[in-house]
């Protein structure tokens, strides 16, 4: 609980670091909102900005922005001025987070069942090694498109795109994973093949446990904590939603704002999008921490110190 | 060597005949895709992006503008051929001065709540529009109306708009100045009206979440953001009779190949505007799928070139990089999708216009212009700085001009690649030379096209300007008869070319498919649909 508190108060400078450096960036960008490729005449443009309060001295934005963000408001989204940008970013996040997840099982359950297998059986991990190599070398944009090639329009197992059922969720999850899982092969075995030799694990073998029984009693635990290491900005990666997959398969996430609403220089949106990867990646670092110090009593102790 | 895996071998092969085999099926059958209507009459559309939002009066982007002209209807509407017929009004006289028009609305037409539709309701909207604090993006559309402009700079009282509902049926138009063709313009989602007692409760984010209320021959069923926006037929639409589709579906598909995929796999009945991969719409044309349409479009590329700075101000150097602009290799080149190559600004598409003639030459002239402006085989010439927004195909047409330039006048291009806010605040201070630009236009007016060299309009980032050009552009705007309104712009027009502060390169083409039960869905220039009579045919199968 101490290290929690001790956490949470640490991350909150980070926050308005990020934050402030995101409003000054943003607004330093060439050009501004609401410019399309149709330029409007000088009134139009200075109603607009004087709506949105984009006339007013720096300060004063940066004040009010504050001010709305300590009420849970980031204002209207300038790109869709009906809605406010927290519930645009809110709407999108929840599908991303549904696709990161499943993805990060997809990843975990190939990473270790994978990694596993070519840590115990030698001779399994070139081919394993391979598979896994492949699939961490194929970039998501091509991935995608030959999976949808295969099981959509060959095949016609499942929908080519778009969002909804359980169906729509199997080849983003999947494009998403697999070079994740990949990845995550390769790290396992290493790891897994390390923790077998060390004593503990040769003097349970000695004692006539099964190799399975070896890797979750006495190798698994011991690389956990790596494990955890490894996979915290990858998962918070994976939730935060990823363009392109989300492209692809027309996934109504929140990838997308990362990369649109920075060209459109939909401030409220660029800030909001910042802050929720930024917040994603603080909450999966303290919880990987603190599961850390809970697998390792070393680190507990001296946290407690 | 490659090969020492047998089991490598072979998958390594299936997989290469099954890329190679792509879309041979479809040669067989004709069609792209599956081809199997859905179940009920509905229509489910791919366009490139969600509306911005769902007042129709607010935002200026196609597919705000194609959910509005569902969703609304103005006084005027446009038919499946993207010609203007009746809407809200069936009736319209103008004085002879083409300044004052009466519009006589329906009895018939009515919200969707029931109550009918008025003058009052236009009135309210289009006060709206101009309100400086509402801050509308459209509102320049409206300034033809009288007393517009003061109103929008915040200058006059909205009240003094001159626009009166003279009884609840009768709405009575003062323009700025004659436009025999303002009928026309009232069909374009900024002028339509809307229900005051409903907007005025959230008279700046109206509907804002929530479902509107409108006079269009749908109404909303539910948005989904980012996933899919549904409508269903109206019940009180005046002319409901005539809409046989039961709901329409659109679908916001930022990739092109999901578009296609999804048209594919039977899940998209028509693709919009330019929303499949280019190199597939080509192959899909060669292949002469009768699923493909090519439309023309009112919409033109051409680069600006800056007449203030060196050595662009000078026009003979502006002519020869004009001379030797290698438009049919670009068009066909690089686009191969229906897209003309031009010399001319205004679309040579529209009705009724004849397009002026350009000024003649060869690479010789070219070459002989430069050495006179001072440069011979461009001695003397420090690289032009050519801006362009990065994406799509507009960094290999620099490329191509790069090459062609510098090999027939030795001049050299210094590329330089932009997201378009950039490129347009770059462009705004002056710093190039050249830069890619395109003009689309809302209505089959050439003026649209002509408008945007004039003296103040902000598109026009080339410095140029022309006091004759201007002269003639404002006499044009009070001619009545269209024969000599267009011999003066055509005379505007040949000024602006001869002058060459900008280059035209080619007239846009869409490229749309449209699965073979659609019925009555035609692809023009103006990218409207008319719904009365756009149908599915359940029935359809493919001919065995």
């Amino acid at each position: 609980m101490k290290l929690l508190r001790r956490r949470l108060l640490a991350s909150l400078p980070t926050l308005f670091a990020v934050i402030t450096i995101t409003f000054i960036i943003v607004r330093a960008a060439p050009g501004g909102p609401f410019r399309d490729e149709k330029a409007v005449p000088e009134a139009v443009r200075a109603n607009i900005e004087a709506r949105y309060g984009l006339d007013e001295p720096l300060a004063v934005q940066y004040v009010k922005f504050w001010r709305n963000l300590l009420t849970g408001s980031l204002g209207p989204s300038f790109q869709h001025p009906e809605r406010s940008a927290l519930g645009v970013l809110v709407g999108g996040a929840v599908p991303s987070l549904i696709l990161g997840v499943a993805a990060a099982l997809v990843a975990l359950l190939l990473g270790l069942g994978g990694g596993t297998l070519a840590a115990l059986r030698p001779r399994t991990s070139p081919p394993v090694s391979a598979v896994a190599l492949i699939a961490l070398a194929i970039p998501v944009f091509v991935l995608g498109p030959l999976l949808i090639r295969l099981f959509a329009l060959e095949l016609g197992w499942l929908p080519a795109a778009l969002w909804g059922s359980p169906r729509h969720l199997v080849l983003p999850a999947l494009t998403l994973g697999l070079p994740v899982g990949g990845a995550l092969v390769r790290f396992w075995r290493t790891v897994l093949t390390e923790s077998l030799d060390a004593p503990e694990c040769i003097a349970a073998r000695a004692r006539g446990l099964t190799d399975l029984e070896v890797v979750r009693l006495h190798a698994a635990p011991r690389s956990l904590p790596l494990l955890l290491n490894y996979m915290a900005p990858m998962i918070a990666a994976l939730v935060t939603g990823s363009v392109v997959v989300e492209k692809i398969f027309a996934v109504p996430g929140m990838g997308r704002y990362f990369v649109d609403s920075a060209l459109a220089r939909d401030y409220p949106i660029v800030i909001g999008a910042t802050l929720i990867y930024a917040v994603a990646l603080l909450v999966v670092h303290t919880m990987a921490d603190l599961a850390h110090a809970r697998l390792d009593p070393r680190l507990h102790r001296e946290h407690n110190r | 060597m490659i090969c020492s895996r047998p089991t490598a071998c072979v998958i390594a092969a299936i997989l290469l005949a099954w890329t190679a085999g792509c879309g041979s099926g479809e040669e067989h059958t004709g069609y792209v895709g599956r081809a199997r209507p859905p179940d009920r009459p509905l229509l489910r559309i791919a366009q490139g992006g969600d509306p911005a939002g769902l007042d129709p009066t607010r935002y200026s982007d196609q597919p705000s503008w194609r959910v509005a002209r569902l969703l609304f209807e103005g006084l005027l509407a446009f038919t499946s051929e993207g010609r203007t017929t009746a809407g809200v009004a069936d009736g319209w006289s103008s004085n002879s001065e083409a300044t004052i028009f009466t519009f006589q609305l329906r009895p018939e037409a009515q919200w969707s709540d029931g109550r009918p539709v008025t003058a009052k309701d236009f009135v309210f909207a289009w006060r709206r529009v101009l309100d400086p604090e509402f801050g509308a993006e459209t509102a320049e559309g409206l300034y033809i109306i009288k007393g517009a402009r003061q109103i929008n700079s915040g200058k006059a009282d909205p009240q003094s708009l001159g626009v009166r509902a003279l009884t609840e049926r009768v709405l009575e138009v003062e323009l700025e100045h004659p436009d025999p063709e303002f009928p026309i313009r009232t069909a374009l989602p900024s002028f339509f009206p809307l229900p005051p007692e409903h907007v005025a409760a959230r008279y700046l984010d109206w509907p804002g979440g929530l479902d509107p209320v409108c006079n269009g021959p749908f109404v909303l069923d539910r948005w989904l953001p980012d996933d899919r926006l549904i409508v269903r037929r109206s019940e009180t639409y005046w002319n409901r009779e005539a809409i046989e589709l039961e709901s329409v579906v659109f679908f916001p598909l930022a990739d092109p190949n999901t578009t296609i995929n999804l048209y594919r796999a039977g899940e998209i009945d028509w693709t919009t505007a330019n929303t499949i991969p280019m190199d597939q719409a080509r192959e899909l044309l060669r292949r002469g799928a009768p699923e493909v349409h090519v439309s023309s479009v009112y919409a033109t590329y051409y680069l600006e070139l800056n007449t203030v700075r060196e050595p662009t101000n000078d026009p003979r150097v502006r002519r020869a990089l004009e001379l030797t602009v290698p438009r049919e290799s670009i068009a066909e080149g690089i686009y191969g999708t229906g897209h003309r190559p031009s010399r001319v600004l205004v679309s040579t598409d529209l009705p009724d216009w004849t397009a002026p003639e350009v000024p003649a030459g060869d690479s010789e002239t070219a070459r002989r212009l430069l050495a006179e402006a001072g440069y011979p085989g461009g001695d003397g010439l420090q690289p032009l700085v050519y801006l362009y927004n990065a994406g799509g195909p507009h960094g290999a047409v620099a490329e191509f001009l790069q090459g062609a330039w510098q090999q027939q006048l030795g001049v050299r291009l210094k590329l330089i690649p932009m997201d378009f806010a950039s490129m347009e605040e770059r462009g705004r201070r002056g710093d190039f030379h050249l830069l890619r630009s395109s003009w689309l236009a809302d209505l089959p007016a050439p003026v649209e096209f002509l408008a945007v060299f004039q003296a103040g309009n902000p598109n026009n980032l080339t410095g140029w300007e022309d006091r004759e050009y201007d002269r003639l552009l404002e006499q044009a705007r009070h001619v009545l008869d269209p024969g000599e309104r267009n011999r003066l712009l055509r005379t505007a027009e040949e000024r602006l070319l001869n002058d060459a502060p900008i280059i035209p390169i080619l007239h846009y083409a869409t490229v749309q498919l449209i699965k073979p039960y659609v019925v009555g869905l035609t692809p023009n220039p103006l990218d409207v649909i008319g719904w009365a009579g756009l149908r599915v045919n359940l029935e359809w199968r493919p001919p065995r």
